[in-house]
């Protein structure tokens, strides 16, 4: 079910009844049913899959815990050396890292299978064909379930923490349930941590008239991302993408950088969705976006760009990989070899890599994602070691870096690398994307431009073009407000009158301007005169 | 000190959703439905007084371009209105005079059937939504929509901005008179502007043979008559002038027998063509169609039919109806541009 | 009394000999008085990854990931008060 749709408002208004009227006890078990129900309406097979995750995970958690506290008990014994200690700590912290490694197996082995197991069978194939070896690779009709990447993830950081110690492990089964399929989180994300999200569902959910209507607010808005922007912008992007062959470089151009708006609307208004949804259960789901697109650097873009997954990326693979020994001694002596700094990026290179390769991947079972992670990685590597270089030249020439012509300046510079990676990944394929990139530099028709032609041939006509020009600045507009202020506490203050019509507005907004519904053909009437 | 505070944000609640109900409910009107006449045509006809209409035309389009509701009430005093949507389908006639019967509670239904002879046609998504689309919330929307419509598509014809919001890049100065609750000031009148000669299509002999109607249309035409006849409405079934074949013709025979096995009368307009001085060669827009001209001549026999053999008053001169001297007048205006336009013609 | 300052200075060359460290990889860098090295963006995470390849060498302590928070790294002090405990520990 998805959030723009009427099933979900009917689906979300009987759940918050439902939800307030039931004591505050209660309020927990609600939103497990209904998680549960919106789980089951996407289908009773994935239920399985998520049930699988969920108890595995559940119990080998529990298993973790009890091995910390037989630890700690046989620690206690008197009388033990230093040595001894050593050696039982690090035979516990075996057992432990073993219960780690077989949930890893079962869930990420659940994943990578139902995910990957096309991709790599096809590849199999491929590279035996290069070997001269024909054969017709296994491909088997896997249908991922809803948000398995997303919960699987969220349930992989829970079990490392609680291996590392961070909290205990939950003993309720079921409210370890309800931290895992939360139905606003479940679909897209946020990735959430268990001891920042779990608390939630059992404490500040008292009835709070100004929390209830903040959180339908965020929806709102949400909702007029995802339908006014991202879907109109979609008719145009999908026209010059599919029909790749026939596009000029100009239409690629624009194409691409209206994608990289598309998808920024598309998700993050998924994103505020869910917050707000969540919201009005007292439930606060962490920020997945902060104006990415104000970024200056790579590294900063993401810092802001699906946050979650950055931090997820950051604790469970960039850490453990780089403070793992053997990053460790690469670290060591690529500085005694190339001096601190250099090395320090050289040694760098590793982790970044596969993070940046498994973020790729995590994306989609194609290579072109993998591709695109690349790029970014390569990107961040340049930034690391470009920075300093770029300064100390800006530096020279006393161009004045902390002033708006050159913050400017660097945020149309990465909109624009950021909108080259967008090729590789909205690209049917590699060696499309490069097609592409070069008729942006070699296929360039400024003629049809300057015709109106170029954009007029892309599904949307002038009327369409001005409702996205209007809501794409109205966008800009409200992310630079969002950067000092809270914009539902500007509107809070205002005078009735005023708040109304601003929600009447971008509700009627919605729903005149959204992109839904059978669409209506005035030919198909004509057509019909007897 | 609970009650006070829940009070207040109740109310708060409860004007928001009252407004915003208000609100949509105009929107929808200004953009639900894109044939320009016939949204003024169906969605004027609810602006009406209630029960001030004496005299309802139901039908597909052997009704609107023929019968003058302006020109009867300036010659006979006749309150009339056309409630005609173009294809209609005898099946769908039950639904109109069901809301018309609720609305205005005439003294006489005049419904047109001669599209009972033809081959069967499809009730797509067009025709339903030409009546369904127009009818305000009710009762008789409900129930047309449950017999016609398929389940999962049901819900964008309960809320037809589903459909129809796109069309905030078209909304014509009909969609905002709709907004303003503007009656149809040609009464339900479509005038048309052309002349065709049609005579070469008329089959001219004549017979009293029978042929028997398609099963479906056979079906659909007792099922009206059924309901008619089970509810004591007063109606009287017509078949307007149009350019018939032999088997139209053997067809429209067996029209009367049907219609006469429910006690009601049916009057053939073809059978007048001497009477109303018919002229296939000046009077038709199209062969199916009467342009203004024929409509004149229709509008008169008809209209004195009426006033001869029902009981039907003479309102003429009564304030009330000031809108249908408007009407008659916008008639003339139209007679005046068909005459300009083929004043090689030398029409009268 | 005595043990008391014997720890104090224990500590206090343990805390300088980190400046030294950190200072030695990162010259740029005012660990003096910088109480703000992960919030304030000074360090990142590459930065951090070398402070830690230096201090487990050094002091032959592990440095676990849940360890890599601003609470432990935000200033020299909080690095140190980190290295002296996970010292401790094992």
């Amino acid at each position: 079910m998805q959030f723009n749709t009427i099933e979900f408002a009917v689906f979300f208004l009987c759940v918050l009844i439902i939800f307030y009227i039931m004591p505050k006890k209660f309020r927990w078990i609600v939103l497990l049913i209904a998680s549960g129900i919106f789980y089951l309406l996407a289908g009773i097979n994935f239920l399985a899959y998520l049930g699988i995750t969920i108890l595995s995970t559940f119990a080998f958690g529990l298993g973790i815990d009890h091995i910390h506290k037989v630890q700690k008990v046989n620690l206690k014994q008197d009388g033990l050396t230093r040595d001894e200690k050593k050696h039982i700590k690090a035979r516990y912290k075996r057992n432990r890292q073993y219960l780690v490694a077989l949930n890893l197996l079962v869930n990420l082995g659940l994943l990578f299978f139902i995910k990957y197991f096309n991709f790599l069978s096809s590849n199999f194939s491929r590279l035996l064909s290069f070997a001269k070896v024909d054969s017709t690779p296994l491909l088997l009709e896997l249908v991922l379930p809803l948000g398995i990447s997303f919960y699987t993830f969220q349930t992989i950081g829970y079990i490392v923490d609680v291996y590392r110690g961070k909290y205990a492990a939950e003993r309720n089964i079921f409210k370890f349930a309800l931290f895992v399929s939360f139905f606003p989180q479940i679909i897209q994300g946020p990735i959430g941590r268990f001891d920042k999200l779990s608390p939630q569902f059992f404490e500040n959910n008292e009835f709070d008239y100004k929390r209830i209507c903040y959180g339908l607010q965020l929806f709102l808005w949400g909702l007029f991302k995802k339908l006014v922007i991202a879907d109109r912008i979609n008719i145009a992007v999908n026209q010059v993408y599919d029909n790749w062959k026939t596009s000029d470089g100009v239409s690629f151009i624009i194409a691409t950088a209206l994608y990289s708006i598309q998808i920024y609307a598309d998700f993050s208004g998924c994103m505020d969705m869910a917050g707000g949804v969540a919201e009005t259960f007292g439930v606060q789901l962490d920020k997945n976006f902060d104006h990415p697109y104000f970024s200056k650097t790579m590294p900063e873009f993401w810092r802001r760009w699906h946050m979650t997954l950055g931090t997820w990326f950051k604790d469970y693979l960039f850490y453990p990989v780089s403070t793992s020994k053997f990053s460790q001694k690469l670290n060591k002596k690529s500085r005694k070899r190339f001096g601190n700094n250099a090395g320090r990026l050289i040694a760098g290179c590793f982790p970044i890599f596969v993070v940046w390769l498994s973020t790729g991947f995590w994306h989609g079972a194609e290579l072109k994602y993998i591709a695109w992670g690349l790029f970014h990685g390569i990107l961040i590597m340049s930034s690391l070691i470009f920075t300093p270089v770029n300064n100390a030249i800006s530096d020279k020439l006393h161009i004045p870096r902390e002033k708006l012509p050159f913050r400017m300046f660097q945020m149309i510079r990465t909109f624009i690398l950021c909108c080259i990676g967008r090729v590789f990944f909205r690209s049917p394929s590699v060696s499309v994307s490069f097609t592409i990139l070069k008729k942006v530099i070699t296929d360039v028709n400024f003629s049809a431009f300057m015709k109106r032609l170029t954009y007029l041939n892309m599904g949307l006509d002038e009327k369409d073009w001005c409702v996205a020009a209007v809501s794409i600045l109205l966008l800009w507009a409200v992310s630079l407000i969002q950067e000092k202020y809270k914009v539902r506490d500007l509107i809070a203050k205002r005078f009735i009158v005023v708040r109304w019509i601003v929600f009447y507005a971008a509700v009627f907004a919605v729903i005149v301007f959204g992109i839904y519904g059978p669409g209506y053909d005035a030919s198909t009437f004509i057509y019909n005169q007897f | 000190m609970k009650m006070p505070k829940h009070a207040g944000m109740m109310i708060r609640i409860l004007l928001f959703f009252v407004i915003f109900l208000l609100l949509f409910q105009n929107v929808s009107r200004v953009l639900v439905f894109g044939e320009k006449g016939l949204k003024m045509r169906i969605r004027g006809f609810y602006e009406e007084p209630a029960n001030s209409i004496d005299v309802v035309f139901l039908g597909p389009s052997s009704i609107y371009p023929y019968f003058i509701p302006g020109l009867a009430y300036q010659e006979y005093g006749l309150v009339s209105y056309n409630f005609g949507i173009p294809a209609m389908k005898i099946s769908m006639i039950k639904y109109s005079l069901m809301e018309v019967e609720k609305l205005q509670n005439p003294d006489l239904f005049v419904i047109d059937i001669r599209t009972a002879v033809s081959e069967n046609t499809e009730l797509n998504e067009v025709r339903k939504r030409r009546l369904i689309d127009n009818m305000e919330l009710g009762e008789a929307k409900l129930e047309v929509i449950h017999d016609l419509v398929d389940t999962e598509d049901r819900i964008s014809y309960y809320l037809g901005i589903i459909k129809y919001h796109t069309r905030w890049k078209e909304i014509s100065k009909t969609d905002l008179q709709v907004l303003l609750r503007k009656t149809d000031p040609k009464k339900g009148f479509q005038a048309r502007l052309k002349i065709k000669p049609c005579e070469e299509y008329v089959w001219t002999g004549t017979t009293q043979e029978r042929e028997a109607l398609t099963e479906e249309n056979e079906k659909s035409l007792r099922e009206l008559l059924a309901y008619c006849k089970e509810n004591n409405i007063n109606a009287l079934f017509t078949a307007s002038p149009w350019c018939m074949t032999e088997q139209t013709v053997k067809r429209q025979n067996s029209l009367k027998d049907i219609v006469a096995e429910y006690g009601y009368t049916m009057l053939d307009t073809n059978d007048y063509y001497e009477e109303m001085d018919w002229d296939f060669n000046t009077d038709m827009d199209d062969k199916k169609h009467a342009n203004v001209l024929g409509a004149a001549k229709y509008t008169t026999f008809l209209s004195d039919y009426l006033m001869k053999h029902y009981d039907l008053e003479d309102k003429s001169d009564d304030a009330k109806y000031e809108e249908w001297n408007q009407a008659y007048n916008l008639y003339l205006k139209n007679c005046a541009k068909i005459k300009k336009k083929y004043k090689n013609l030398k029409l009268e | 009394m005595l043990s008391k300052t014997f720890t104090l200075q224990h500590t206090n060359n343990k805390m300088e000999k980190i400046q030294e460290l950190l200072q030695g990889i990162m010259p740029h860098i005012d660990f003096e008085n910088e109480r703000n090295l992960i919030d304030d963006g000074i360090l990142d995470s590459l930065d951090i990854v070398s402070i830690i390849s230096e201090l487990t060498s050094e002091f032959d302590i592990e440095i676990p990931t849940e360890e890599i928070t601003p609470e432990n790294f935000n200033s020299l002090q909080s690095i140190s008060t980190m290295v002296d405990r996970l010292m401790e520990e094992d």
